[in-house]
Parts: C-alpha cells; structure tokens; sequence
C-alpha cells in the first residue's frame, strides 16, 4: 500500500549520488538534504495550531505559570534564532523533551525503535521471500494467467488500505477464532521477565534464554508481519518482474536458449543473477516504505514502536516527538538509499 | 442506412491510415488506445470501476434513498436491512448514503490533489530538465529532500501543522506527490532538450515558457498522465490514512477513511461500518492501479 | 522457491501458533488494567492533572486524609490519624501516624508531610489550585503549613473557609506526601526532584512503582511494609489499550481484568454477556457547550436559550452517553448539596426556531465550533451539530486539541467535559458562575466563565463566595439550592447537558476495584475469587 509507486523510477536508485560524482559532492548532497529536512521539521514545529505551553502545563494553570514557561520554552525569541537553537540541538542529538514521557525525545526513540525494526525487518523478509519468485514466474509466464494473477495479486497489495486489513484480521482471527493475541508486543505479565539490553524483545529474550518470552514474542509479531509483508511483497513482486522482462529480452539470454540450455537455469542462474543487484536496492526501498505502512499498522495492533510513538504524539499535541520521529523516519530513508547506493556501485560492475 | 452500418463506418473512418485531416488522426490515435483497453480484460475493469465511480459520485442524490446526514439516535447501529442496505451507523445515519456521497469526497480529494500537482510537478520537473545548471540543482535538490521522507509521515506531518480538515488534507498529500511528478517530467524533458523542433523553436526566437508550454507538454503529457492515474490510488490512501488518525475529512462529511475508523469502534456489534467503506477504498484504488497500469502497457509498451 | 518458503512460513506460524495462549488468563495474583495511556503525562503528584495519571498516584502515594468512594464528603483519617479545628476556624492541626514508611525506607514525619504541601504550593503547576484556591501562594505557605513537631502538622488558611472544603483538598491526589529525604537527594538546580519524579515513585502507598514506559505499561509491586498491611495483589499492570474494540476483546478472553477505555456500544455488549460488571461512577464535572460572549450573536440570552433546545439529550441519553454521562442540566452534580433532579429542557428545534427568531436570527448564522475528537464527547458534538443544522445554525466543527484557543478566548463554541477534584459544589460553582473580572487583561484562564468571557449575574457570583465561607452546613446546602436554580434561570452561557461519569468494566471475578469520584481508585482492596 503505502510503498507509492513513486519509487519504482529509482530503479537503480541514484537518487543520492549520480554517476560519477566525487564523494565530497555527495557528502554536500546529503548535508544539503538533512538541513532540508530540518527545515521542514521546524517549520511544521511552527505551524501547529495547538499552543505547545498548554501541553506542557496543562489546562488549568494560571497565567503567570503561562509565561514563565512561554519564556523557558524559547517562544519570545526572534524565528531564526529559534531555527539555530534547533539546529544545534539536533546536531547534539538534542530533540527536545516529549511531554507525555517527561524524557528526551532522543531516549524515547531509541527505546521504540527496535520495536519497528523487528516489525519492518520480519516483513521485509516476507515479502522478499515471496514476492521475489513470484515476480520472477510472472516475467516467465508473461501473458498467461500465472501473470495475471500475479498482477492482480500485487496490485490488491498496492491497493488495500492497510488499517483496515488488519482490523479485519483482529476480528476474523482474533475474535472470532482466538487464534492470534490481540496486540502488543508481548503479553503484559512476562513484562519484566527479560532484561531490556537491545530494546528488541527477540535478540533479549534470547540473550537471557526465556523461550517463553522469544515465542511469545514471535507469536505476537507475526501477524502484523505478514500484513505489512503483503504490502511489500506487491512491490517487490512487481518490480522483480520488470526487471526480470528486461533481462529475458537480452542477448545472451537468446544464446543460451539456443545453446539448448533450459528453462529453470536460464532463468535462476543466469538471468536472476543479473538482477541481484537491482533487486537488493529495491529491497532497501521497500524497507523505507515499511516505515509508513508502520505508522499505521502499529496503531491498529498496539505495537509499540515508533509508528505508535508518532501517532500518540501527534494526538495530544507533542510536537516534540512529532518531529523526532519524522525526522529519525527521514533520516534512516537517507541512510537506506545512501547505503543502497555504495553497494550497488560496489557489486555492480558496470558502475565501477 | 442500419445502426450497425453507421458503428461500422465509423470504425472504418477510424481505424484508417489514410488521414484525411488532422483530427481524423488524433481521432485515429485515441481510438485505437480505446480499442487496446477494451482488449485488456484487468485495465477496462479498472476504467469500468472508475467511470462508475464518477456516475455515482455525479448522481449521488439520485442515488442514495436516504439523506447521508440525517441523524437518528434511535436507529443507531442498525444491521443491513432492506430498509438500509448497509445498515447505520452510530447516529442512526444510513451507510449507504454515505458510501454514495463519500465517492464524491475521494473523487473530490483525487481530482483536486491531481490539478495541484500535475502543473507545479511539471513546472518544476520541466525548468529544471529545460534550463539545467544550477536551476535544476536547487530545484532537484528541494524535490529530493521531499523525496527522502515516506509520504505517509510527512503528510502526517502537515496535515499536523495544518490542522485537520479536508481542503488541508489535500494540500498535505499534494506536498506529498508532486516531487515523483517533477522527477518525471525533467527527465522526459531531457530527452526532448536537444530535439531539433525545441532547437529550432529557440531559433525562431521562442521564449521558455512557450517552448514548454507548446512543444515539451504535449510530448510529456502521456508518462505524466499514466503516473497520475497510478497515483491516485496512493492518493486515495494516503487521504484513507489521514482519515483513519482523524486529521482529513471533518463531520459529518462523509468520508471512507474516516467512516472506516470511526466504525471501528464498534467493530464488534456493527461489522459493516468498517467493512463496508474498507471494501470501497479497495474496489477504487485497485481500479485505479489497474487503469493506470494498463495504460501504461498501451502508452508505453516496453514495460509491458 | 515460492512452495518452500510456503512451506516454512506455514511451519513457522504453525509452531508461534501452537505454542501462543491465545486466550491466556491474567494470574491469580496479578491485576491487568488496561487504560488509554497518552494523556499520562509523568507521575508527578505535584503535577498530574487528570485522571488516569491520578489513579497511578493514589495507590503509589497515600494522603493526609482518605476520602473512601463510597462516602465521598466524609472525610476518613489515612496519614493523619486524627485532626482538629480551631475555633475560629483557621487553624488545622494534624497528628500524624507514626511508624509509616517510604517505599525507600525513610520514615515518614510531619517534616514531609510539610515539605510535600509547600512543594505543591511553590511549583505552582496546575494542581496547585487545590491550595491556592484557599489563599496560600509561595509567599505565605511556609508561614501557614509548618510542622511544629515530628508527628504534628499545622495548617493555616489565609481565610475563614468551610472546613471540609480544606480537608476535601488534603485528600485530592495532588495533596500527595512525597519522600522529602530521597527527593532532596534526587534534587537538580532546585526543581524539587521533579525531573526525577517524572518516572520514579517517592510515596509510602500500597504500591511501589517497579517499570514505568510512558504511553505503554506501567508496574507496581506490592508494598511489604505497607502501614495497613500488604495488598492482595502481588503486582499491578497498566497496559496502554487506547482502543475500545480491543479493550473488549482482551476482557472478555480474560487477557485483561479492568477496562477503562470502552465506548458505549462496548460496555452494553460486554454487560449483556455477563463476564464483566461495568461500574459507573459519577464524577464531579460536566458535558459542557462554552458559548463565546464577545460574540454578538452568541451573547443574545434568546440564542444561548435556544442552544439548550438543539441537544438531544435524551437520544444521547440512550445511546452514546448511556455509561458517559447523567442527563443534568443544572450546575450542582447530582449527589452533593444542593443538587436537584430538575431537568426542564428537551430536544425542540421549533423552540429553538422560534427562539432564533425572536433574537432576529430567523434565518440562522454560521459559526465554528471546536470539540475534541474522542468518544463521546465527539459523538455529542457531531449530534449538536446535526440539530443546530435543522434550526438554520451551520456549525462548522473541527476537531482537534482546541483547549489553548479555549483558555484565550479564542473560539465562537467550544464543548468538552469538565472533572474537579473536590466533592463539594464549590469546586464546579467556583469555574462555571464566577468571574471576577471580565476583561481580557485579567486572565482568569484558569475559569471556564471567564474563558467563556460571560459576565455571570453578581448575585450568583456572590452566592457562591458567601457559600465557601459558610461553616453552617445547613445554610450552606440552602444557598446552594439558591445557586442551582439561579444558574438555570440565567440561559447561561456554559451549557451543560450531562453530569459526567467514568465507565470501567471490571471482570466478575475481580472483587474490590471501585471507581473513585475523585479519580482515587485504589488496587490494595482488589481480590480475585477462583
């Protein structure tokens, strides 16, 4: 779903660093871009119509509480000296202090974090796992009902307002069947069994050997997994066909049918290899379209992560962690392309 | 002469090489991209959705058999019935009604976001693609900065700023989707820059904005038209989304995002409030992706 | 490819499937509350100011005075074993008692009980009313509330006051006595331990925090040394739920045992399937529509008369407010002196019409009008609307957090719910009929009448001050019977439609959860039969 379609014409993705530029412009490039995202942020930190004082000391102090605060919060100080207060507290990592925890921003996102790389990696993983092949056998049966029925799978992918699919799943599988747990992370009273090292509840639970915990975790996961997983695998599918046509169409495709070499290595070994690469970057990409599918599914199944952190936030007005979140979401995008970009030019021989 | 005699000189005059006049050959071309879609079973379903979408979006009021605002407190939360063939909600309204007026809603936020986006995505995209230099960097580097958010978060964020409503909901998304447009449209205009009619129009003397205007639109205009349909169920999604966190549509509008959010509260007892709209954005968004990606086959045959 | 990965994919849920208890129960000796946990915003009780944070605080903290829910105007002895007035009124002396402990171990003294008042008094954060209201400020409270000795605690009120009024607000949550020892320890640039106290627990109440993670679970485990013994409850969860249809799942599987968060259709579908007992509890506040009157047309008694024709409160009654909220239309909560069950208004929109009429509005006007959007009080906003809409008047409501424009005056309507703290009418009279000072360099924000910028008629006003100062109880309830009947004459400009009520869904098996007027809900009662 929320993966849009606008990023299929990254691929290859060289969004960041084009051909040949040296690696000092694509540094400017990136600073260019992170200070383009803070300005975003701080202007729409500016533009919310809900009074931040208020938030911060409740609906019912008097007015002298008001502009004490009004003052401690840097309020009366000209725009651009707020935007350089703000620059040089992001830099520090500083993003200021949520109003629902009473913690840095900063700690908090690095407390809820794990919880969506769990979730965006597991689905991820899910959609590569079949998406991938199914692209591939779609490209193969180009025009029979295999590849129609690819297509219309992949599209419903594109299609389904993700919210909504999984309160459906809630209802059907959790309400009805008891077969999934309704949400969360974990049940509530193996809270406190695993000590929290890494933030993520699996390599924890691991780490301390409480199975109990790992599955229960697993168990917990999966479904919100496979949800977003679907999404991504529509994507990648699609993709994966594309690029799979584009091969099947070269040269030395025709010669190796001619050499009498069959189907299934034709395609596995030669032409699959060709498109490792290609695939890789999208994978990534899918990776940073997760990040939007999470905001919502994470609501709908109490997911405690960042998308939930986000949207929380959003609700009472934190604009704090509204715009911590938005740019840790911003920021990792970058990261990903970035990091998708080296190794693309690294394994790909033609871009060496 | 027999209704079937004039279909069939009609398809003749059509399907002719043999123009006559330039309108015969602009005919010519739409008609046999007409018949390519009917050919295609997935995108005419798509086009038959969507054009349906918009009948029933017109004729609403003729349409629905109840007023989607009328509220009843004693009739709230009643299952489908003959009386409301899906049911009411939880101010007794009829859903039925609603789901008819919210086609207006989605087709409204849709075709607005689209008439925002395709002008300024093409502006910038195509001065940035004619001009080069360090017109098209600043201009690319503004449209990647965007680019480097996902676009739910970031109209999350602005509609946040905004505040909620719909007319904000639309300009958030718009926020959203024209810099993939703009992207497109310098690179098709890269394509042309060298051509020898822009050459030539230069020559002549032609000043920038009419070279855009009549030699680099006409020639962009099929990729950018296929992006935008495939867009607008991104769109309608996004816009679902934002409904569902309360920020687009405002009551008593009704809207399928937000009538699916707001039916989840009541889940248990009245299934359909959810379901119902969950369906519709569905049906529209996989008509859309499938028009927009068999027009993409017909327009574009390469990725086919 | 895609048959193998099927094939493990299918193995691996089958395996998290097999080993999940899906409909696993809570332990015996555990309790699962499920709350909507965004609006806790730190567990300050200094701070706080609402009522999920509040029941956090009530069983981490214990107070001076216990206001039992069942006799809430009566107070009982908790920290202070006993009390006495002095003649004129003024001087409260408190025995404190002796051989309580802090969570930390420190012994609690009159010192912190002291220490602890002065804090709420001179952080001045928006509980501090519960004092200032009473004339204590920064300035005089370290002459006024002073331990004399370790177990004596004296209070002196700047003014002559009822004195339940007084002993109602060292019961309130904010009252809290706090470890002054640990808390000096934890102190940074003299912000009384509040930063420190945002996420930890200095209290000597039945529970001791043990995991706090704002917006998502909080844990405490049982006091050992607890002065009236240890709770039945080994340990105590919050999980942050902020959605009803989930909150009814996981109570009826048995996932949870207390729900807080349930809208109306929730709570009949769980009552009529008999596992929960769904509670009810009457606070002290109301559903109310703010009427802008520096607004010309909103400030005509005839337009302000003719809103309380365009709410349906008996629909609402029935349907989204049936566990929400009582029909009242007076200003006295029902229960508290002075409250009657007079409710003479009903949905009339040819009334209203007519009203609209006379005022010289026949054909209506547009206005704005901002709610807050969560159940119900959104469900009654879009109700409002909806009739407003038949009588001609197009409100064009936007949800959303609205409470700074509402402080500022900054609105035409405005409806939320109200909740105070104190038992007594004065609590509610004090925001919704007085307003000394009507213009907008006076920044009464604190008051919903000023904020409304309506001039309340002065013989209310001054009823209401002469009722807080009267110690004849019986005269009181008198004036207050006055005041109830002259606010509903008055086509005020705060409209209420319902007295507020908290719905909690507790499971059967889960005895001694009793929701708490005063939002002091306490888990040390809580037992669970097989």
């Amino acid at each position: 779903m929320s993966i849009s379609q606008t990023t299929e014409t990254h691929a290859p993705p060289s969004k960041l660093l084009t051909g040949g530029k040296k690696l000092a412009t694509s540094f400017v490039v990136i600073l260019t871009t992170l200070l383009g995202l803070l300005v975003i942020t701080f202007v729409v930190g500016r533009m919310v119509p809900a009074d931040p004082v208020i938030a911060v000391i409740g609906d019912q102090a008097d007015q002298a509480t008001y502009d004490r605060v009004y003052k401690e919060m840097g309020l009366d100080r000209p725009l651009y000296v707020q935007f350089g207060n703000y620059l040089s507290d992001v830099v520090q990592l500083d993003f200021g202090q949520s109003i629902v925890t009473k913690k840095p921003v900063a700690e908090d996102l690095a407390r809820v974090f794990p919880a969506t790389m769990e979730l965006a990696t597991l689905a991820t993983l899910i959609g590569a796992c079949f998406g991938i092949p199914l692209g591939v056998i779609a490209a193969v049966h180009k025009g029979t009902w295999i590849d129609h029925t690819a297509r219309v799978v992949g599209l419903l992918g594109y299609s389904t307002p993700i919210f909504w699919l999984g309160t459906i799943v809630i209802l059907v599988f959790y309400a009805h069947f008891g077969l999934i747990p309704p949400g969360g992370r974990i049940y509530v009273y193996d809270e406190g069994l695993v000590q929290a090292r890494t933030n993520s509840i699996i390599i924890d639970s691991i780490l301390a050997g409480q199975w109990q915990v790992f599955w229960s975790a697993i168990h917990h996961l999966i479904t919100p997994a496979i949800i977003l997983g679907y999404a991504a695998m529509a994507y990648l599918s699609r993709m994966s066909r594309s690029f799979m046509l584009e091969q099947l169409r070269q040269e030395y495709i025709l010669t190796a049918r001619a050499k009498g070499l069959g189907q299934r290595p034709i395609v596995w070994r030669h032409a699959f290899r060709n498109i490792r690469v290609q695939l890789l970057t999208v994978v990534a990409l899918a990776y940073c379209g997760l990040l939007d599918g999470t905001v919502l599914i994470e609501t709908v199944f109490a997911w405690p992560g960042l998308g939930q952190y986000l949207t929380s936030a959003l609700f009472v007005s934190d604009m704090n962690a509204v715009l911590g979140s938005v740019l840790l979401i911003g920021i990792i995008s970058i990261a990903i392309n970035l990091l998708s970009d080296i190794v693309y030019r690294f394994i790909d021989p033609r871009t060496r | 002469m027999s209704r079937s005699g004039t279909f069939s000189n009609l398809h003749n005059w059509l399907i002719s090489e043999d123009f006559s006049s330039a309108n015969q050959a602009r005919c010519h071309k739409a008609y046999l991209a007409w018949l390519s879609l009917v050919a295609n079973p997935l995108a005419f379903a798509g086009f038959a959705v969507v054009a349906l979408l918009i009948v029933i979006a017109v004729f609403a009021p003729l349409i629905a058999s109840h007023d989607p605002y009328a509220q009843d407190l004693m009739m709230a939360l009643q299952a489908p019935s003959a009386a409301h063939w899906f049911g009411t909600d939880e101010f007794g309204r009829d859903v039925f009604a609603r789901l008819i007026y919210g086609a207006r809603t989605t087709l409204y936020i849709t075709i607005l976001v689209t008439v925002i986006v395709a002008p300024i995505g093409f502006v910038i995209g195509a001065t940035a693609g004619y001009l080069g230099g360090w017109v098209d960097v600043v201009l690319m580097r503004i449209t990647d900065i965007f680019l480097s958010f996902p676009s739910l978060v970031l109209a999350l964020a602005f509609s946040a700023a905004l505040g909620p409503g719909i007319e904000n909901a639309v300009i958030a998304i718009a926020l959203t989707v024209w810099p993939p447009i703009a992207r497109l449209a310098r690179a098709e205009t890269l394509t042309f820059r060298h051509a020898d009619f822009v050459i030539a129009a230069e020559l002549q003397g032609a000043g920038t904005g009419r070279i855009l205007l009549r030699h680099i639109v006409p020639l962009c205009a099929p990729s950018i038209v296929v992006r935008l349909t495939l867009n607008m169920s991104s769109i309608i999604l996004t816009a679902a989304g934002l409904g569902f966190l309360g920020l687009g549509a405002q009551p008593p509008m009704a809207e399928w995002g937000a009538m699916a959010a707001s039916g989840r509260q009541y889940l248990l007892d009245a299934w359909w409030l959810t379901t119902v709209p969950g369906i519709a954005i569905l049906t529209v968004s996989l008509a859309f992706n499938l028009l927009g990606d068999g027009l993409r086959d017909i327009m574009d045959p390469r990725n086919g | 490819m895609l048959r193998r990965n099927l094939a493990i994919l299918a193995s691996v849920a089958a395996l998290s499937l097999g080993t999940g208890v899906a409909t696993a129960k809570t332990p015996q000796d555990q309790l699962v509350i499920a709350m909507a946990m965004s609006s806790i915003r730190g567990l300050d009780p200094q701070e706080i100011n609402q009522f999920e944070a509040a029941e956090v605080v009530a069983n981490l903290y214990d107070r001076l005075i216990a206001l039992p829910p069942d006799r809430i105007t009566e107070p009982q002895p908790s920290l202070a074993e006993s009390w006495t007035v002095s003649e004129d009124g003024k001087t409260f002396t408190f025995k404190i008692r002796q051989g309580v402990t802090f969570h930390s171990g420190n012994p609690l003294t009159a010192r912190d009980a002291e220490w602890s008042l002065h804090r709420l008094v001179k952080l001045g954060l928006a509980p501090s009313t519960d004092l200032r209201q009473w004339g204590f400020s920064a300035k005089n409270v370290d002459q006024l509330i002073r331990a004399t000795d370790d177990y004596t605690l004296v209070v002196e009120t700047p003014g002559v006051w009822n004195a339940n009024l007084i002993l109602y607000s060292l019961g309130s949550f904010s009252t809290s006595i706090v470890d002054r020892k640990l808390l000096m320890e934890r102190e940074k640039n003299g912000d009384w331990g509040r930063e420190y106290l945002q996420s930890a627990d200095a209290g000597s109440g039945p529970y001791s925090l043990e995991t706090w993670r704002a917006n998502q679970l909080m844990s405490a485990d049982a006091f050992e040394n607890y002065w009236q013994g240890k709770p039945a409850m080994r340990r105590v969860f919050i999980s942050n739920m902020p959605e009803s249809s989930a909150q009814r799942l996981q109570i009826d599987a048995g996932d949870i045992d207390v729900a807080t968060r349930l809208s109306s259709t929730d709570l009949g579908g769980l009552e009529r399937d008999g596992k929960v007992t769904v509670q009810k509890t009457p606070g002290i506040g109301f559903y109310y529509l703010a009427l802008n009157q520096k607004d010309e047309i909103l400030s005509n008694p005839k337009v302000r008369e003719a809103f309380r024709y365009l709410i349906d409160y008996d629909g609402l009654a029935a349907t989204v407010m049936k566990y929400y909220g009582n029909k009242q239309q007076t200003i006295i909560p029902a229960g508290l002196p002075g409250s009657n069950t007079e409710n003479p208004y009903k949905l009339d929109i040819d009334k209203a019409k007519q009203l609209l009429a006379e005022a010289g509005y026949p054909d209506g006007f547009s206005k704005v009008y901002y709610a807050t959007p969560v159940t119900p009080e959104f469900e009654v906003a879009q109700s409002l609307q909806a009739n407003a809409a038949k009588a001609g008047i197009r409100l064009d409501l936007q949800g959303g957090d609205h409470i700074g424009k509402f402080r500022n005056r900054e609105f035409q309507l405005f409806s939320a719910r109200s909740g105070d703290r104190l038992p007594d009418p004065h609590a509610v009279l004090q925001s919704y009929a007085t307003n000394s000072n009507n213009s907008d360099e006076a920044k009464l924000t604190g008051l919903n009448a000023w904020r409304t910028a309506w001039e309340v008629p002065k013989d209310i006003q001054d009823m209401v001050v002469t009722a807080a100062h009267e110690t004849d109880q019986e005269k009181r309830v008198e004036l207050y019977h006055k005041i109830n009947e002259a606010y509903l004459a008055a086509s005020p400009a705060l409209v209420t439609s319902f007295q507020r009520t908290d719905a909690k869904a507790v499971r059967t098996e889960v005895k001694g959860y009793v929701g708490h007027p005063t939002w002091l809900t306490r888990w040390d009662t809580v037992t669970k039969s097989e």
